[in-house]
């Protein structure tokens, strides 16, 4: 171990509220240039892990680690290089946008081009100078994206980041973050309950549910688990079931149905030639594709069922 | 990172958030029942109409005045959901109250300067020919600004703690009151932080005039229990603000 270094990595963190473990065990791992969804239902932790990546709680145990610093020990340098949008927007209403960045951008001390830049980048400069108050929920979204692109930070953690925005603005601001680590070298953690959000986004998926780590790897790995079906039906179902364990296919029966491994095309048609050949009558062919959002459900359920 | 930005930061928030009507309220009020005062003290052409206002502006509205300060400056941090905000920027939560905190001093600071500057108005209208007694007022505005210091410290940490507007004032309100009467008891009066404004401003101007307002059997308790209230608020509350959870 040790020889790897991530851009963010946390080991066993955990969180306990009223005796209860909100968080549980949780080791992620964050790579540089890595858009990270991370996935959970409502309520499974997500909010709670982030705020201790940032610090605004303490894990009760654990460890986080941002840019091989320990984040107990270096809070400060470790934020001078992070941007962050949690949960709700934050905003001083009564300011304009321009004002609200402004207040950040003093401490941030970046130039004050910088505004402008933001606020283009997330589509705010008609608003900029008009009163938060008077902005659209989205708008809001968008201006707290700004506050958290201010300070052109290394690693973004944005915490259900398209919350509130209306169809175009999410496919705006996911194309937005999309291009994050490559235009601006930047890496992202961004958190969801929606598998799709993530889908079109995300590099590498970290799924959680009742606090604790079920998945994390590519996110081509999960598409992997997706696996495909193939159902035959046909009139007579045990012969049928014969034939194809003397070709070595193992089947599985629902009513006339049968089930298998999906095959390649080849494989198909030998398959249905020697069912055919053996006085079958095949009625349907079928192939099924479980989705990502199935792969999801079932994941966190087999959680709640433990 | 530079306190100064921190502090030019909280400066900006309080932009457009009519501010100044709050700190010029109590000296205007004040300034409208100095010019009705008929307290006349022989000697003293001044003397009856400062002391009618500094009693208005120091038991009521100068205690009130700290907790509103304290309230107005977390108010948006509370409302707007930016503590989590403030507190992911690269600074040390210390240095955001501390800035909180001096601010707050600021706008108390521009209230006293109003309100010293509302006495000579008050007698100016009134036709008093004798010289203003600058140096008295300004002795009694500076003591007042004293006096306010353990309250700010006690109610930033409430403004704070509390995660609303209401609370906090409404907590300052019932306290404020019962200070009159507290004030009166020179057992008491020292050891209650809302009769201290009060007792600070009255005590201040009679001792530059030579004699004593009769508040105080001693001066020292007053300041002891001062500073010393003024440093457990401040410790506390900055504690609890370093080391509170922010969820």
């Amino acid at each position: 171990m040790g020889n790897q270094t991530y851009l963010l990595e946390t080991n066993g963190l955990t969180k306990t509220y009223k005796g209860a473990k909100v968080v549980n065990g949780l080791s992620l791992q964050l790579e540089e240039g890595e858009i990270y969804g991370f996935l959970g239902p409502n309520g499974a932790g997500k909010t709670t892990t982030i705020r201790m990546l940032l610090g605004l709680i303490k894990p009760a145990k654990g460890r986080v680690t941002v840019f091989g610093k320990d984040l107990s020990k270096e809070r400060i340098t470790i934020l001078k290089q992070i941007g962050s949008l949690v949960e709700s927007p934050s905003y001083y209403p009564h300011l304009t946008g321009k004002d609200n960045l402004e207040t950040l951008r003093k401490i941030l001390q970046v130039p004050k081009s910088r505004i402008a830049e933001v606020l283009e980048m997330v589509r705010l400069t008609k608003m900029a100078d008009r009163k938060v108050k008077e902005y659209s929920l989205g708008m809001k979204q968008r201006l707290g994206l700004a506050a958290s692109l201010l300070g052109s930070p290394k690693l973004l953690i944005l915490d259900e980041p398209t919350n509130g925005l209306d169809p175009a603005g999410m496919i705006y601001i996911r194309e937005l973050i999309k291009q994050l680590p490559v235009k601006y070298g930047m890496t992202v953690l961004l958190s969801s309950h929606l598998l799709s959000e993530i889908d079109q986004v995300a590099t590498k998926v970290g799924i959680i549910a009742k606090g604790e780590m079920i998945f994390q790897d590519q996110i081509d790995v999960l598409r992997e688990k997706a696996s495909r079906k193939l159902h035959v039906q046909m009139n007579d179902w045990e012969t049928g079931q014969k034939v194809l364990s003397r070709h070595g296919i193992e089947t599985a029966r629902h009513d006339n149905w049968l089930t298998m491994p999906n095959q390649p095309d080849g494989k198909i048609a030998e398959i249905v030639k020697e069912l055919v050949y053996s006085g079958l009558d095949i009625y349907r062919v079928s192939e099924e594709i479980a989705s990502l959002e199935d792969i999801f459900l079932n994941l966190t359920k087999g959680e709640e069922t433990l | 990172m530079m306190f100064s930005n921190v502090l030019k930061s909280e400066w900006l928030k309080l932009k457009h958030s009519k501010v100044v009507f709050i700190v010029l309220a109590s000296p205007v009020l004040a300034t409208i029942i100095g010019l009705f005062s008929t307290m006349h003290v022989p000697e003293h052409q001044w003397l009856g109409t400062i002391t009618t206002m500094i009693l208005a502006h120091s038991a009521i509205f100068l205690p009130l005045l700290t907790g509103v300060f304290a309230a107005l400056i977390c108010r948006h941090e509370h409302s707007g959901g930016s503590w989590k905000q403030v507190l992911t920027l690269p600074v040390s939560r210390l240095q955001i109250y501390f800035a909180k905190f001096i601010v707050i001093l600021f706008l108390l600071t521009l209230t006293q300067t109003a309100f010293l500057i509302a006495t000579w108005v008050a007698g100016t209208l009134k036709g008093f020919s004798d010289p203003f007694p600058f140096v008295n007022v300004l002795m009694s505005v500076g003591v007042g600004w004293l006096a306010c210091l353990p309250l700010i410290a006690l109610q930033l940490w409430l403004a704070t703690m509390l995660t609303s507007f209401a609370g906090p004032s409404v907590v300052n309100v019932m306290l404020t009151f019962p200070a009159v009467i507290i004030a009166n008891s020179p057992l008491f009066g020292p050891l209650y932080p809302w009769a201290h404004p009060l007792l600070g401003m009255t005590q201040a101007l009679s001792y530059s005039l030579g004699g004593d307002a009769g508040f105080l059997d001693s001066a020292v308790t007053f300041y002891v229990v001062m500073i010393s209230s003024l440093a457990l608020f401040t410790v506390v509350g900055s504690v609890h603000f370093q080391r509170r959870e922010w969820v």
